[in-house]
This record gives structure tokens, sequence and C-alpha cells, in this order.
């Protein structure tokens, strides 16, 4: 397909490469269908993890901290 | 209050303001304790530790001396109380043989047919409270609480590059899962 890693993909999607190696996998994205789908994929995986929530503490937790605070 | 940076809470409740610690406390609970959930595997578990956290930061918060963020300091006490809790139990066993380059049984447990059948943020949500301790601490900081690699790495006194293939290696493994969906789907 051509040299572009996982790695650089994941490097890529972080704005965390060369301007010349930023260049180079976008290019390389254009060109290949499956290089452009393997990038969508992780794309997906970026915006889910994105949207994951936080879990709630119990309601009560601060009111409770706070009393062993004061003890 | 709520307004006020963390620098300006800290400084409040060292000057004896104790009740304004809630509003550290509220700042930070819900996603401290998703972190503890998704390391220690256990509810009860992560909020009594939670708990804990919050108690040693306040216990401590003179030796805060504002040289880097109230998050990276806490996240540190969060991170290191949770591995102690762990050495406590037997799931140490379980977390020491949890390798950041074994994510394997996690892509042979999950497949793409799982992802068609069930609602993805579920499915996602299922694989991160089943990620090794290190991974799961990582997700979080960095989805989370959108704190920067640099930062990640400060808390887990690891190298950033390390922080960079344990970020990209969770990544990847979601990526695999719905690359293989994405096929199934395209066949089907």
């Amino acid at each position: 397909m051509n040299n572009i890693t996982d790695e650089m993909l994941n490097k890529y999607l972080d704005n965390d490469l060369t301007s010349a190696e930023m260049q180079q996998v976008k290019s390389a994205i254009e060109k290949s269908t499956e290089l452009e789908k393997k990038y969508e994929a992780l794309l997906t995986a970026n915006n889910l993890l994105k949207k994951t929530d936080a879990d709630l503490t119990s309601g009560d937790f601060t009111k409770n901290l706070m009393q062993k605070l004061k003890a | 209050m709520k307004n006020l940076t963390d620098v300006e809470i800290i400084e409040s409740v060292k000057k004896g303001n104790q009740a304004d610690y809630a509003v550290l406390i509220d700042r930070y609970k819900n996603k401290a304790f998703t972190m503890l959930k998704r390391m220690l595997k256990n509810e009860f578990d992560a909020e009594e530790v939670l708990m804990d956290c919050f108690l040693k930061a306040y216990n401590n918060i003179n030796n805060f001396k504002f040289e880097s963020k109230f998050s990276t300091w806490f996240y540190r006490i969060v991170y290191n109380t949770a591995l102690t809790k762990l050495s406590n139990t037997k799931r140490k066993i379980e977390s020491e043989m949890d390798s950041i380059d074994d994510l394997n049984y996690l892509e042979s447990k999950y497949n793409a047919d799982d992802f068609l059948k069930n609602d993805m943020s579920d499915l996602v949500r299922k694989i991160i409270n089943e990620l090794p301790v290190k991974n799961a601490a990582v997700i979080t900081m960095f989805y989370l609480e959108e704190m920067n690699t640099d930062e990640i790495a400060d808390v887990l006194q690891i190298s950033v590059a390390n922080v960079k293939v344990i970020l990209h290696r969770s990544r990847n493994l979601l990526k695999e899962l719905i690359e293989k969906r994405n096929l199934l789907q395209e066949i089907l």
C-alpha cells in the first residue's frame, strides 16, 4: 500500500509530525483508498473516545468527604 | 466561587477556608472516579480510594507549591494510590500480567460483530473498562481530563514517548475493531 505505519497515522492525527511528514501522510491518504479507510477508522476511534462521558460518584460524595475533613 | 481557578481555591483553602475545598472536589471527583473505576475495575473500591485521595491532597495542600498544575499533582496522588490499592489485592497479579503490549486478548474478545449488534459508545465504554491499568489511566487523562502527553508523563513518571506508545496502542485496538466492522458492513 505504502510505507505509512499506524504509528505515523496516530501522530498525523495528533499533529505530532514535522510539516514534511504531515504532507507525506496527507498525500498518501489522498492517493490510497485503503489508507483512507484506515485513517477514517482511527478518526472514528478517536471521536468515540472523546465522546465517552465520566462516571458519576454517589450523590452525597462531597458532603461525606467534607464531614470527614471536619471530623 | 465556581468560576475561581484551582490556584485561587487552593490559596483560599491554605488560608483556612476549608469549605472552599468542596469546589475543588466537585471539579475533579467524577473524572478522577472514572479513572479509578477503570484502573481498579470496581466501583466501590474506586469511590473509597477517591475519598482517600482527596483527604491526602487536603492534608498535604501546604506542600503544593504551584510548581505544576493542581490537576497533575492530584492525578499523581490518584494514580499512585490506585497502584497501592492494587498491590494490596489479588488484582496485582492480573495487572502485572497486563503489559502494554498485551491488548490482543481484548481484540480477540470483541469482534466486528459486536460493533454491529451493540451501540458503539456502549461497546467502547466496555472495552475501556477492560484496558490494562496504565492504558486505562492514560486514556482517561488524555480524553476526559484533556491533559497533554507531557502532563500525563509527569503523573505516571514515565517518558513522553512511552505515554504516546500507550495512547496509540489503545487507540489502535479500537481502530482495528472498527476497520473489521466496516469491512463486515461492506460484505453484508
